[in-house]
Parts: structure tokens; C-alpha cells; sequence
């Protein structure tokens, strides 16, 4: 996942954050570290790759996994109560040469790009050259991946009708339940002879041992790894002239010899374990969304409360050491790309997402003080990651929501807010057990799963308005004039717009059965080829069932596919039905020569196409009827079906920056979008098409059956003055609340800064969506004449601290 | 029957309590100097062009069975003797540069457009603004009738310059009437609003008597026009003696001289800059010190 959960950079910090001076000081070290590729774990990687044979794969895998956490460096930073990182430094990023290999030129690209650069030291280029990529070459699971798919997917694949997000990274987001509070890896290992023990003779014997022994191997590793941490802090102890820092040091000596070894006793532990876990899990595999803590305040609260009783923990201190996790998850940027991917690829985030309030297994609303006090957490950090999110029940009381609205409005995009009672039911629809499902969330950026007990993996965006581009040209891309779908007849042939549509669904079958044939390929190679032994011993019930979380071990298996461009393909749709079909004002031949020749010469037809026809994001059932035929379609043709390690295939509805690639891979639209323009994003409208405000956007995108996916994205953008009063908050609460009752998964709020506001001037196209509010009224930014700009501009500035 | 609307805005969050759909009527007895929606004034359909949207396609020219329209480097000549307001140029503009302002409506339509929105009216509702919505007294009714029949909260922003008995059957359905006073001195109401405030003030004081808790105070603040403590007092003591205590402030800007220019309308007061933040806050205390409930907002 990438962008779009929130958008806000800053480099430079006008203020240090952190309530205490060792957060502010190790905040400064975090947010002025530089991004750069760590070379660390390929080259431990391949140094026992290269030394040691060992048959069977889960076995060399953990062998390895112990190897690198043996040898890897381990450094106590100044001041740091949480510890342990990735790479060397913080933000130094590892790589992962047995997913996929840097060439010398992507890590070229990697360390020159203006945007986003992950610098490469001269050594690096050395080692990739003479040692890193001489071993891997040939050997990478990207290279499997690519050299078994077929010539269908592969035409598909280049033609952005999909991607594909195993050809880089492991499958992930992924996140933890209570687990690790309850028990010690000790307790695990424990587990796992017993397993053993009682390990009938069948024909799956051999290869559950070898699982099992290898989840060992990773259990007894991650315990080693903390001790070596706990070894360094009593060393530095000895040699710690002041006395607090010293006792400090002992009881991160004294902590780090406990946990993970043993069950954490108090929030400090907790903390600490989960954040060994953390990495572990990152060092492991390069997994989608980095790994999350789940209902942190939630499982972090019996601690909490049992402390602050025994007087062993103030709110102060907890909030302190909150706050060094938060800086922990900002060193780790995302992994780093290779080949186009790398050029394009945007971002830093890697979206461990953390969830508050919601559910407990019982239905109650699990908001605590814990809950309240992470709020205040995320407001004081302002980092992009984690990247928080609340979840509101119909039992989450008002002043919740309220507070995260008081964040929400100091402008950057968290926390996200979801519907709890959506996710439940979402949950419950794939077959979960209600208590799962309550103990349930979202991840990375609205995914829904059962924390802890499920293996939820995206496979892949699903371009639906390339789809349609395909349908129009009778199966050929009309960017290659290669046939690359089906020959479902000539669109000049059709007499109604339900001929059209029917062939549109034909090919929109035959694409996600492509999609999904290839997702049952990667699937074997994972699990075949890349076990992960230590996310195996976190996620129920891979140790019951002798069996890898990326073989199917987890108690419930899901492979989602993403739609998206629903408003481009809705909008597309009722611009062909109500203008060639209905009106006749256009010609089909006329319109295909519109769409090649981007518009080119039919500047009216485009504005008509623009201004007057029904559109997604107005409430206007006319264009929201077809959004649901399209949503339905796709529903139907993947919900449901089989995976290769026994789970079941659903789908979300979601972009996060894709929509920009796969508008890149398409000519003009007959909504009268440009050739190479982003498509629409998420479930949200197209950019400019909503005209009618925010509840018509919400009206419309409740109009989509959400409970049967597994998440959908719906952003919305407003001025801080549209929230700058207590009539403002209000009103947002209701609006969400509306949205929720009627079953919308998800909403976001971008409150945006005078910057935007003069981007904003300058390419009104891009900001279309705005809303601002004037006075007494609200209105889009980009309707406005220029003096009233400026004036709102004024005014947003003078709102942002 | 048709009412003559010239906006309904969803998501209206300061015209009342709550998220609210304001339906905004056409046409308005007063002329304020100040007022911020000139195009609510006028009881006719009024056609607006803005020319950074025009394409100089000609569209309108085609369609216009009067020849009274032209279009000249972007800029639209509207022969106004000859238009009889069909409107079809404004339907067909593609960019929408040409755009009507005022349509009519049947009551049905327009509750059509607010039940879309009946989701989101826990505390809110529909505000009926204008213009002045008393001036459409059958249309009017007919939707506060049909609002009521669906539960839905009304509040009526008025000037309250109508015959009393329209206001009071008005009262029956209303849950809230939003009611502007804007100058206690006769004569500077004369000059500035171009009528006397006599009936305003005496159907205040009638509408007091018989649903006083319903009525909110809307005074707009011009900036040496009516900000002197001289008037401020007076409405103090007025709204004291007929024992309403709700006011909302509204702050005078000049945000809409632009619409003016677009409507050909004269803006007489170019040289008045809005209050500034303290001036408002004092203003604010001056009432809250004699036991008003006072909010800004508008």
C-alpha cells in the first residue's frame, strides 16, 4: 500500500516532537536519517546460502532467518528504550535478493531519483556486483513468478489491466492478535513439541516435522536475537557514568532477557515484545505493509491498567515509551523496489496500520484510556507512520470520534476512521466465527481480516475502465494494437447499450480468470519455495496444523483482488448509454474516433461528456445503478472461488497510487478524461464529477454493496475551516455516522493547507474535488473566482500552526 | 405549482442545527446594500455567464430560437428585449459557462432532492431560505406541509417583511424560524434596505407571542452602517422587551462582489471592509453581558 492513506512529508521539522527531550532528540535522529539501502541481510543471506546445504526449504529458511539474526548488527541507540532495528541504522532498509533482485541500474535509479531516493553506498554497488547478484541471478522468486506465467497474463499484465504485488514482495499484511501477550516463545516451543509428539503417521507427516522444526528454529532465534540486545545494554551499563541512564540500560538488559523468551508482565514488556516480533517478521520477508500490532490499545490495556494500579506506570512514562515505538516504525521506510516499480514508487510508507477502539470479542466497544492516549500520541509524533486508524461501532461513543476529528483537523490524514459493525459483517459473510470477526480489523490501508488467525493477502489491482477500453476495440489494446482479450464484436455492431455490456462482461471474465490462474501459480511458489517459519508461530493456527502460513497454515486464507476505477468506468458507461444509446447525439464510430484521437477536435463533445451526464458521486441513481452493475459483475465472477492453499478468493475495492499507473496505460474515456490521465481512486468519485457536495459523494458510495468485499477506500477532502468550529465537528460526526449506517467500510478526511490551496489555483484539473467553505456556505475550491481564493488561502494559513 | 429556486445546497452546516438541505427561493421584497446573494433579488430567472469556462463553441447561438444571444471572444451579449428566458442556451452549453440562476421546481421535486439527504438530518434538517421565501406564500406552504408529513426539522430564514398571517400559518409547521433584523432606526432602514422596518418589528413581536422559542435572531454586523452602539442597543433592548434570547452574529464580507459584476448589478459599498475579529467578539460580549445566547456564524 502506498499514499492516498495519508499525504504529508516533511523532511525538515520546524519542531522537534515528543513529550519528553529523549523522544524530541531521538525524533530529530529519525526524521534526519537517511534513506538508504542496507546490504546487511542480503550479504548474511547469501554468505549462508553459499556455506550451508540443507534439503529441506522450510529448514534452510529458518536456519538462515537464525543466521542473519545471529550475525546482524545490534546497536542500543542514545537515549532509545524500545530497542532493536532492521538494518545497521535507523532507516537503513534491507533487501531481499531471494524475492527479488536489485540490478546495478535500479539501485542507480534508487540512489539518484530526486523523489523518494534510498541512497547506495559505493560498497553496496561492489557487493551487489561481485557477490549479491551473481548468487541470486536466476534464482528469485520474481524470476519463478515471470518465467510461469502464461502469454494471456503476461499481455494483461503489461497492458495494465492488473498488477501483480507478489513479483516484488512476500504476501503480508498481516497482523497480530493477543498471541504474544498470552504466551512466550518459550510457551511456543513448548507447543510445538507437544504437536510433534502427537503428530500421527500420514502422508503430510514428513513435511509438518520439518515445518514444525523450522518454527522452532525461528522461535529459539528471535529469543537469541533479544538477548544479544540484552547483552549490549548491560555492556553499555558498565561503562554509563549517569546513574538514571545506567539503571535504564539494566532494565532493557533485564527486559530484553525476558521477553520474548518468556510472557510480558507489564506494558513495558508488551511493548518490547511486540516490537522484537515486529522485526523479526520484517527481517524474515519483505512482507506487503510491513506487520502490525493490530488492537494495540486493546491488547496493550490489561497492562496498562495493572501498572498505573501498582504504581509501577505513569500516564507520562507510557505515553514516553509509546512514543519511542511510534519512532521505531517511522525508521523503517518501505522496502525498496526494483524495475519500473522502482522508478515509479512513491513513497516511504509502509503502512503498519494500527487500529483503536472497535470491538471486543464480545461486541462491546473497546474504547479505553489507553485509546485516548494514543490519540494524543499521534497527534504529538504527526508521523506518517504507523499509520493509525479508529474504528467506530454504533457503540463507540460520540467524544471518540470527536477527539480523532481534533487530529484530523490539524491537517494530515489520520487517523483513518472505519465502520466496525462493517468489518464485522464483512467478516462473518467469508465464514469467520463471530468472535474472530470482532477481534478482527483492517490493514495496510482498509483491508479487513481476522487479526492474528488469518492469512489475507492482496494479489493484485484490477484496472475495470481498461476492461471496458478492450470491450470498445474488440480485444485489442488500442495503446499496442495487440488482441489481447476476447473478440466479443464490434462495438459500431451494437444496437443497444446492453449488447455492450454483455460483452464488457465477457471480457471482464476472461481477464479475472486470467488474473486469478496466474494468482494460483504465485501461490505454489510461496508456498513451495518461501515459507516463513517465524510469521508461522504468530498466526493461528499454523503450529496446530504443522503448516507454513504462506502453505495455508493460518486458520482462515484469503486472496483479495482490487478493483479499481469504479467512478471512471461508471461515469464511461453513462456517458456511452445516455449520449450514443439514449440521446444519439454521438455515433459509435464518432466516439472511437474521439477516444483515439484524444478528443482532439471534438472539444464540445468532451465538455458535454464532462458536464452534462449523469455521474457517480451525485446520488443520481442513473449513473449509480450502472456502478452497481459494474460492482456486481466483478463481484461475482471472483468472490468465492478457490485458492491453491484451501482459502477463498474476494475482493476489495481500493487503488492506494495505482489509479495514476493505469491511467497511464489508457487513451481518452469516453467520460471525457484525457489519454495517460490517473483514473478515478479508491470508490471515491471522479476527480471533479462529485458536484453535488459530500453527502451525495456518500449517498452514491453507499450505494455499493461494501459488506461484500473486504474493504473500499473512499477519500474526501475539506478545508480546515469546514471543521474549524464545534457546529463543524458535529456535523462531520453525523456524516460519518450516516455513512456507516449505511454500511460504508471506510472514510478519510483530508484537511489541506494553503499549499494545496495554490496548487490548487494553478491546476484546478487535479483539485476539482475540493471543498471549501466559504461563508455560511461550503463550495468547491475550483468553482470560485480568484479574489475569493486568495482570501480562502489567507484564511488557511492562518489555520495551521 | 411551481416555486422559482435558485440553489439547494446539501451539507448546509451553519444555517441551523445539524447537517441541513437549504433551499434557497428566488426573489426578495428588500435590497440591501450588503447583501451577500444579489441573486436572490430578483424574481426572474436571471442568465450568468462566466467567460473563464466559455470555449466559444457558439453552442447558444444555434440553440437560441430568439437570436439574443451573441458570443464574441468569449464573452456573451444577451439581447434582453428579445430573450424570453427559455433557457435552452444555458441547458445546452456544454462547459456550463452559460448557467441560469433560478429553476423552477414542483414541490415533489424539490422534496425528492431532500429526501435524498433525509439520512443525514438527525439534528438537522431543511432550512428554507432565500430571497425571502414568504414572497412563493402557496409554494411555499405546500412544501412546509409535505417537509412536516416526512418529520423532517424546518427552520425559515426570513426578513420578515410579509403580512403577519402568512408568517403565522407559516409557524404552524416551522420548528425554527431564523429571522433577520438588520437596522432599528426607521429611516436608515428605509436607506439601506429600501423598505421600512414597521412591519419587520411588529411581526417580530406578534411572532413572539406566539412561538417564542422558536425564533433565532440573525444579525448581520456591516461595519459603520449598523455596528454603532447606538443601534446595537436598541435591538438589545427591543429582542429584552419581547423576550427572545437566541442571536446569531453574522459577520459582513465582501466575498460576493464578483456576482455582482456578473449580474450587472451595482455594489454600493465598495469602501467597507469587514469587521474585524475583536470588533466581533466585543459585539459578541455586549449581548452575552446582557444574557443573550449568542453565537457567529452564517
Amino acid at each position: 500500500m502506498q499514499i492516498n492513506c495519508s499525504i504529508v512529508d516533511f523532511k525538515k521539522p520546524k519542531t522537534l516532537r515528543g513529550c519528553t527531550t529523549r523522544v524530541k532528540n531521538l525524533y530529530k535522529q529519525s526524521i534526519q536519517a537517511q534513506e538508504k539501502i542496507s546490504v546487511e541481510r542480503a550479504m548474511l543471506l547469501t554468505e549462508f546460502y553459499k556455506n550451508n546445504n540443507i534439503d529441506s526449504i522450510p529448514l534452510k529458511r529458518a536456519a538462515a532467518f537464525d543466521y542473519i539474526l545471529e550475525n546482524k548488527k545490534v546497536t542500543i541507540f542514545e537515549g532509545e528504550l524500545i530497542v532493536g532495528e532492521r538494518g545497521e541504522l535507523p532507516k537503513a532498509t534491507p533487501t531481499y535478493p531471494e524475492i527479488n533482485l536489485h540490478s546495478l541500474e535500479d539501485l542507480k535509479i534508487l540512489n539518484e531519483r530526486e523523489k523518494v531516493p534510498y541512497k547506495v553506498d559505493k560498497e553496496v554497488f561492489e557487493l551487489y556486483k561481485d557477490v549479491i547478484i551473481p548468487y541470486w541471478s536466476g534464482k528469485t522468486i520474481r524470476e519463478k513468478i515471470f518465467s510461469n506465467m502464461d502469454k494471456a497474463w503476461l499481455n494483461a499484465f503489461e497492458a495494465g489491466i492488473f498488477t501483480e504485488f507478489m513479483e516484488q514482495r512476500a504476501p503480508g499484511h498481516t497482523v497480530l492478535g493477543d498471541r504474544i501477550y498470552k504466551f512466550g516463545m518459550l510457551d511456543i516451543i513448548d507447543q510445538i513439541d507437544q504437536i510433534i509428539i502427537d503428530l500421527k503417521n500420514d502422508s503430510d507427516s514428513l513435511s509438518k516435522i520439518e515445518e514444525l522444526q523450522a518454527m522452532k528454529i525461528a522461535a529459539k532465534a528471535i529469543i537469541k536475537f533479544a538477548r544479544r540486545y540484552a547483552e549490549q545494554a548491560l555492556e553499555l551499563s558498565k561503562t554509563e557514568h549517569d546513574q538514571k541512564r545506567k539503571e535504564e540500560l539494566l532494565e532493557i538488559a533485564r527486559i530484553c532477557n525476558k521477553v520474548p523468551a518468556y510472557k510480558p508482565d507489564s506494558f513495558y514488556e508488551a511493548l518490547q515484545y511486540y516490537w522484537f516480533v515486529h522485526l523479526g517478521v520484517v527481517i524474515e520477508l519483505n512482507g506487503w505493509d510491513s506487520f502490525s500490532p493490530g488492537k494495540l490499545d486493546m491488547h496493550l490495556y490489561p497492562f496498562y491498567k495493572k501498572d498505573i494500579e501498582n504504581g509501577n506506570l505513569t500516564k507520562e512514562k507510557a505515553k514516553e515509551l509509546l512514543e519511542c515505538l511510534w519512532i521505531k516504525f517511522y525508521n523503517h521506510p518501505a522496502v525498496a523496489k526494483v524495475g519500473v516499480t522502482a522508478q515509479e514508487s512513491a513513497t516511504y510508507t509502509d503502512f503498519a496500520q494500527i487500529n483503536l477502539g472497535g470491538l471486543d470479542e464480545k461486541g462491546n466497544p473497546s474504547v479505553n484510556e489507553l485509546s485516548y492516549l494514543i490519540l494524543d500520541v499521534i497527534e504529538e509524533m504527526r508521523l506518517v507512520q504507523p499509520n493509525p486508524s479508529i474504528h467506530v461501532s454504533k457503540k463507540t461513543p460520540d467524544e471518540f470520534i470527536k477527539r480523532a476529528i481534533d487530529i484530523i483537523k490539524t491537517g494530515f490524514g489520520q487517523p483513518a476512521i472505519f465502520n466496525a459493525d462493517a468489518v464485522v459483517q464483512e467478516l462473518l459473510r467469508q465464514g469467520k466465527s463471530i468472535e474472530d470477526a470482532r477481534l478482527g480489523g483492517t490493514s495496510g490501508c482498509v483491508e479487513s481480516g481476522a487479526f492474528g488467525k488469518e492469512s489475507y493477502t492482496l494479489t493484485g489491482y484490477f484496472s475495470l475502465p481498461k476492461v471496458l477500453e478492450i470491450t470498445l476495440n474488440n480485444g485489442i489494446d488500442p495503446l499496442t494494437n495487440k488482441q489481447i482479450g476476447l473478440k466479443t464484436g464490434d462495438f459500431k455492431d451494437f444496437e443497444t447499450f446492453n449488447e455492450l455490456f454483455d460483452a464488457f462482461k465477457k471480457q471482464l471474465k476472461y481477464f479475472i480468470d486470467v488474473k486469478i490462474k496466474g494468482n494460483l501459480v504465485i501461490e505454489q511458489i510461496y508456498a513451495k519455495y518461501c515459507p516463513a517459519p517465524f510469521l508461522s508461530i504468530l498466526i493461528d493456527d499454523c503450529v496446530k496444523n504443522g503448516k507454513d502460513f504462506n502453505a495455508g497454515g493460518a486458520r482462515y486464507n484469503t486472496c483479495y483482488i482490487q478493483g479499481t476505477g469504479i467512478g471512471t468506468i461508471t461515469d464511461s458507461l453513462s456517458s456511452i448509454k445516455y449520449l450514443v444509446f439514449e440521446k444519439k447525439t454521438i455515433k459509435p464510430q464518432d466516439l472511437l474516433s474521439m477516444l483515439k484521437s484524444n478528443f482532439e477536435g471534438f472539444e464540445v463533445q468532451r465538455q458535454i461528456m464532462l458536464n452534462k451526464v449523469p455521474k457517480y458521486g451525485n446520488d443520481d441513481d442513473y449513473a449509480d445503478t450502472i456502478m452497481q452493475e459494474v460492482f456486481e459483475e466483478f463481484f461475482n465472477n471472483i468472490d468465492g472461488k478457490a485458492t491453491y492453499k484451501g482459502g477463498t478468493f474476494r475482493i476489495n475495492m481500493l487503488p492506494t497510487t495505482v489509479h495514476v499507473y493505469f491511467g497511464s496505460k489508457m487513451l481518452a474515456t469516453p467520460d471525457g478524461r484525457l489519454a495517460y490521465e490517473p483514473i478515478s481512486e479508491g470508490i471515491s468519485p471522479v476527480q471533479g464529477a462529485d458536484r453535488k457536495g459530500p453527502t451525495a459523494v456518500i449517498k452514491s458510495a453507499s450505494k455499493m454493496d461494501h459488506i461484500k468485499t473486504g474493504g473500499t477506500l473512499l477519500n474526501m477532502k475539506f478545508t480546515p475551516d469546514l471543521l474549524k468550529d464545534k457546529k463543524g465537528t458535529d456535523a462531520l460526526v453525523s456524516l460519518i455516522r450516516a455513512y456507516f449506517k449505511l454500511d460504508g467500510h471506510h472514510v478519510q478526511f483530508n484537511v489541506v493547507d494553503a499549499h494545496t490551496l495554490r496548487q490548487a489555483q494553478k491546476k484546478p484539473q487535479d483539485y476539482s474535488d475540493l471543498i471549501v467553505r466559504v461563508a455560511g456556505y461550503s463550495d468547491y475550491f475550483c468553482h470560485l473566482n480568484e479574489q475569493l481564493q486568495n482570501e480562502i488561502i489567507a484564511r488557511t494559513e492562518h489555520s495551521f500552526k | 405549482m411551481k416555486g422559482l429556486i435558485f440553489d439547494i445546497k446539501k451539507y448546509s452546516i451553519h444555517d441551523g442545527e445539524g447537517i441541513r438541505t437549504t433551499v434557497f427561493f428566488k426573489g426578495c421584497p428588500l435590497n440591501c446594500f450588503w447583501c451577500h446573494n444579489p441573486e436572490s433579488q430578483s424574481f426572474k430567472t436571471q442568465i450568468i455567464h462566466y467567460s473563464d469556462k466559455c470555449i466559444n463553441c457558439k453552442t447558444c447561438e444555434i440553440v437560441c430560437k430568439k437570436h439574443a444571444i451573441k458570443v464574441i471572444d468569449k464573452k456573451v451579449y444577451i439581447d434582453n428585449f428579445s430573450c424570453d428566458l427559455c433557457i435552452d442556451c444555458t441547458k445546452s452549453c456544454p462547459t456550463g459557462a452559460l448557467s441560469s440562476i433560478g429553476t423552477l421546481y414542483s414541490v415533489d421535486e424539490i422534496l425528492d432532492e431532500i429526501l435524498k439527504d433525509k439520512i443525514f438530518y438527525t439534528n438537522g434538517g431543511v432550512t428554507i431560505s432565500g430571497g425571502e421565501p414568504f414572497l412563493q406564500i402557496n409554494f411555499l406552504m405546500a412544501l412546509l406541509k409535505k417537509l412536516k408529513e416526512n418529520h423532517i426539522h424546518i427552520a425559515i430564514d426570513t426578513c420578515g417583511y410579509t403580512k403577519f398571517s402568512n408568517i403565522k400559518n407559516a409557524a404552524v409547521y416551522a420548528d425554527q424560524f431564523l429571522y433577520d433584523l438588520k437596522i432599528m432606526d426607521p429611516v436608515l432602514h428605509i436607506k439601506y434596505t429600501g423598505v421600512s422596518n414597521e412591519i419587520i418589528l411588529e411581526n417580530l413581536e406578534k411572532l413572539s407571542n406566539i412561538a417564542r422559542d422558536k425564533i433565532n435572531i440573525r444579525l448581520p454586523i456591516i461595519p459603520t452602517i449598523n455596528d454603532n452602539l447606538d443601534n446595537l442597543s436598541q435591538t438589545a433592548n427591543f429582542l429584552k422587551k419581547l423576550k427572545i434570547s437566541k442571536i446569531d452574529i453574522l459577520a459582513y464580507h465582501n466575498f460576493m462582489v464578483d456576482k455582482y459584476k456578473r449580474l450587472n448589478m451595482d455594489f454600493k459599498l465598495k469602501h467597507i471592509k469587514k469587521p474585524k475579529d475583536e470588533e466581533i467578539n466585543s459585539i459578541v460580549n455586549f449581548f452575552r453581558s446582557q444574557d443573550f445566547t449568542v453565537e457567529v456564524g452564517g
